[in-house]
């Protein structure tokens, strides 16, 4: 027999169901607390670091006031310097001079100074706006994760304010203006309808890029629809057991009268001599199988054995991913309309503008 | 036991905060050909059930989420049990509390845990019982899609049937994923898991006759799974397990193989089909001999399992379903096994 001869290491008050359920209950209202408090410290992180920006960009633009007087300093003091050489040229040089000299010395020392600071000062916002910029993006993350289905109009305004003020962060990466197009005095009506064009054709561009994410956002939301059919067919299955193995129960049937006195099974669905709960007894076996005797009793019994497979939580992360990136989508595709929008009007007034350039009225 | 149960479920029910959740209501009348899982004589009948899913995020911070589901179910089977005198009832209540947060630069930790009861009333077929799972697992990424995750789980059933054994076990596994995009994911889960039931172990003794132990039954099963899940317009997962289990009692070793295939596609006009086949095979490692000293039917197990499933959106909120199942379990040879045939018609809703 392929066995398992001693007890495995499972702690003794971990055998009772009902110890998993109060540890269940511990758990699942510990963890409440503790997020609770989680919360706290991301909002706190957030002001902590917005505090630390506004201190260091304050000490770096102070620092490059600084080094602005003194680079003036020094440049006043080298034309000095020259004025002085000059004065002096072919003779050794005046005390004037070389004190002139020993400052500015010591002016491009301090300048060398400042810079150096600002220099690390500088890292440190850099380091710092990176800091918020993830903050910033984990916070839209989790709002645009709380978003219901109709947008709630604050909620959106919110993530926009966020969205501005990461992008604002964001030095390395030129936003993405729309080209201002203004109208001069002098335009003559081909500059006007040369911009009229231009402006024409980024409302097309930005067309283009609405109907790309709106088609981008079609195949994510029928991904998410087979995703979520997927989950509601296995759980159904899960739910009523509908899949549950049912393997093979052995029981010792009989055995000397004197092992055990007979006790009732907790199913109430017969006796069972040894306090094993065995399987049910088929219907044509049942009357021959009940024998008290050994010598008559067969030695086993043998049947079917419900294998419970149906209590398995989401092995992923709680946060959806993909809903997430469709409300992102979909934000995205709202402000591509209201910039086509924008677009719109601008080549609508460029138009208007020149035909009344071009019928002679003043504009 | 049942008593503590019930009180739980009330006490969930009322209290489960599931705010902001998606709420799903599922109706389904079926055509079962053999309702009560009958080895023969199979009695077809109808059956009817509903199941409510409350699914939402208790919390969700920057870092970390909780995600709180409940869900509970009904099913009605028209047809009297051979025996009863009324149709029988099942009443089912699942809740799950998980919780996740991110820890360092992009590990995660994680808690799932889950409690179920169910309790089945005059349905043979149907197990009455109490489970609760605690489980947990950290996943740490080591970069190109790579991530490693340890798991530690415990958990018990405090059964209510005689076809379903009481016990407590816990898990201990680690798994190595494969997900550089969400498109496609792969997996492979090594797990072992010790269970401790609450009966006696057996022994054969020198006469072949089964005899039970003073100690109770221990089993140790060792698990290899190997799976993926691939999304190119449709979604595809497929798992196969290599399961090894040792017992100390006598007929409980085994070998298993188990092999499951799901697709779901979109297949025009709003229909989505859906279609899972699951095959499974038990082969013991000792022979039971039966009442006459004929090896036994049980000495391998099958389940075949495959179930097509066509859903159609009729609105935003309303879909209506049609689904065919085939089941087959038991032995593997002779007739100790079951078949069926179940046709069911199903209408769901979103809240």
């Amino acid at each position: 027999m392929a066995g398992v001869n001693t007890r495995t290491g499972m702690a003794s008050w971990a055998q009772q169901p009902r110890v998993l359920t109060l540890l269940f209950l511990v758990m699942a209202l510990g963890s409440g607390s503790l997020v609770g408090q989680v919360q706290g410290a991301d909002i706190t992180q957030m002001v902590v670091l917005q505090d630390a920006l506004k201190l260091l960009v304050g000490k770096r633009d102070s620092l490059h006031s600084q080094q602005a007087v003194l680079q003036a300093s020094a440049d006043s003091l080298a034309n000095e310097v020259a004025e002085l050489k000059r004065t002096h040229s072919g003779g050794t040089a005046s005390g004037e001079l070389a004190q002139a000299l020993r400052r500015s010395l010591a002016l491009t020392l301090a300048l060398e100074v400042v810079f150096h600071e600002e220099v690390i000062v500088g890292q440190e916002v850099k380091g710092v706006r990176l800091s918020l910029r993830d903050v910033y993006g984990e916070e839209i993350d989790r709002l645009v994760g709380l978003l219901p289905e109709h947008h709630d109009s604050a909620a959106v305004a919110q993530i926009q304010t966020l969205q501005t003020m990461r992008r604002s962060l964001d030095e390395a990466v030129a936003q993405k203006a729309l080209p201002t197009v203004t109208i001069g005095a002098d335009d003559t009506p081909d500059d006007i309808r040369l911009k009229a064009e231009l402006m024409t054709d980024v409302a097309l561009q930005i067309g283009r890029e609405k109907t790309a994410a709106a088609r981008q956002l079609t195949r994510l939301v029928e991904e998410q629809r087979l995703r979520e059919r997927f989950t509601s067919f296995t759980s159904d299955f899960g739910l009523f057991d509908d899949t549950s193995p049912q393997g093979r129960s052995v029981s010792a049937q009989a055995v000397e009268a004197s092992a055990t006195e007979p006790i009732e099974t907790s199913s109430g669905l017969g006796l069972d001599v040894v306090g094993i709960v065995g399987p049910p007894l088929a219907e044509d076996t049942k009357t021959d199988l009940i024998v008290p005797n050994r010598d008559l009793a067969p030695a086993v019994d043998i049947g079917r054995e419900v294998v419970l497979d149906g209590l398995k939580a989401s092995d992923g992360s709680p946060v959806d991913e993909l809903g997430v990136e469709i409300q992102k989508l979909r934000l995205h595709q709202q402000a591509l309309v209201q910039q086509e929008k924008l677009v719109q009007d601008r080549v609508e007034r460029l138009q208007q503008y020149l035909t009344q350039l071009l019928e002679g009225q003043a504009p | 036991m049942r008593c503590i149960g019930l009180i739980l479920v009330g006490f969930w029910s009322w209290w489960a905060p599931v705010f902001a959740a998606d709420v799903q209501v599922v109706g389904t009348t079926s055509y079962d050909s053999n309702v009560y899982e009958a080895l023969r004589d199979a009695q077809g009948g109808l059956t009817s059930r509903v199941s409510v899913t409350a699914k939402g995020l208790g919390y969700r911070g920057s870092k970390s989420a909780v995600q709180i589901e409940q869900q509970a179910g009904f099913k009605h089977i028209w047809a009297t049990a051979p025996g009863q005198m009324q149709a029988g009832d099942v009443f089912v209540e699942q809740f799950f509390v998980n919780g996740l947060r991110s820890i360092g630069q992009k590990s995660t930790v994680a808690i799932r845990s889950g409690l179920k009861f169910k309790q089945a009333t005059r349905a043979p077929g149907e197990e009455s019982y109490l489970r609760a799972v605690v489980d947990g697992d950290l996943t740490v990424p080591f970069g190109l899609g790579m991530a490693s995750r340890l798991r530690l789980g415990l958990g018990g059933d405090d059964s209510r049937d005689v076809l379903l054994p009481e016990t407590t076990y816990h898990t201990a596994g680690i798994d190595l994923t494969y997900s550089r995009k969400r498109h496609f994911s792969a997996h492979a889960r090594f797990l072992k898991r010790w269970t401790d039931f609450d009966r006696a172990a057996l022994d054969l003794d020198d006469l072949d006759q089964i005899v039970p132990l003073k100690g109770q039954q221990v089993d140790r099963a060792t698990s290899l799974t190997l799976g993926f899940q691939v999304f190119t317009g449709m979604l595809i997962q497929a798992d196969y397990v290599l399961l090894r289990n040792q017992s100390n009692s006598f007929g409980y070793a085994f070998w298993a193989h188990r092999l499951q295939g799901m697709v779901v596609r979109h297949l025009g006009r709003g229909v989505d089909a859906q279609v899972l086949a699951q095959f499974h095979v038990r082969l013991y490692d000792e022979k039971v001999p039966d009442l006459f000293g004929r090896a036994a039917e049980t000495d391998a197990y099958e389940q075949s399992i495959a179930i097509l499933k066509l859903s159609r959106q009729i609105s935003a909120k309303h879909v209506l379903a049609g689904q065919y199942g085939f089941y087959r379990n038991g032995a593997r040879e002779g007739d100790g096994f079951y078949r069926k045939h179940v046709f069911s018609l199903m209408f769901e809703v979103e809240m």
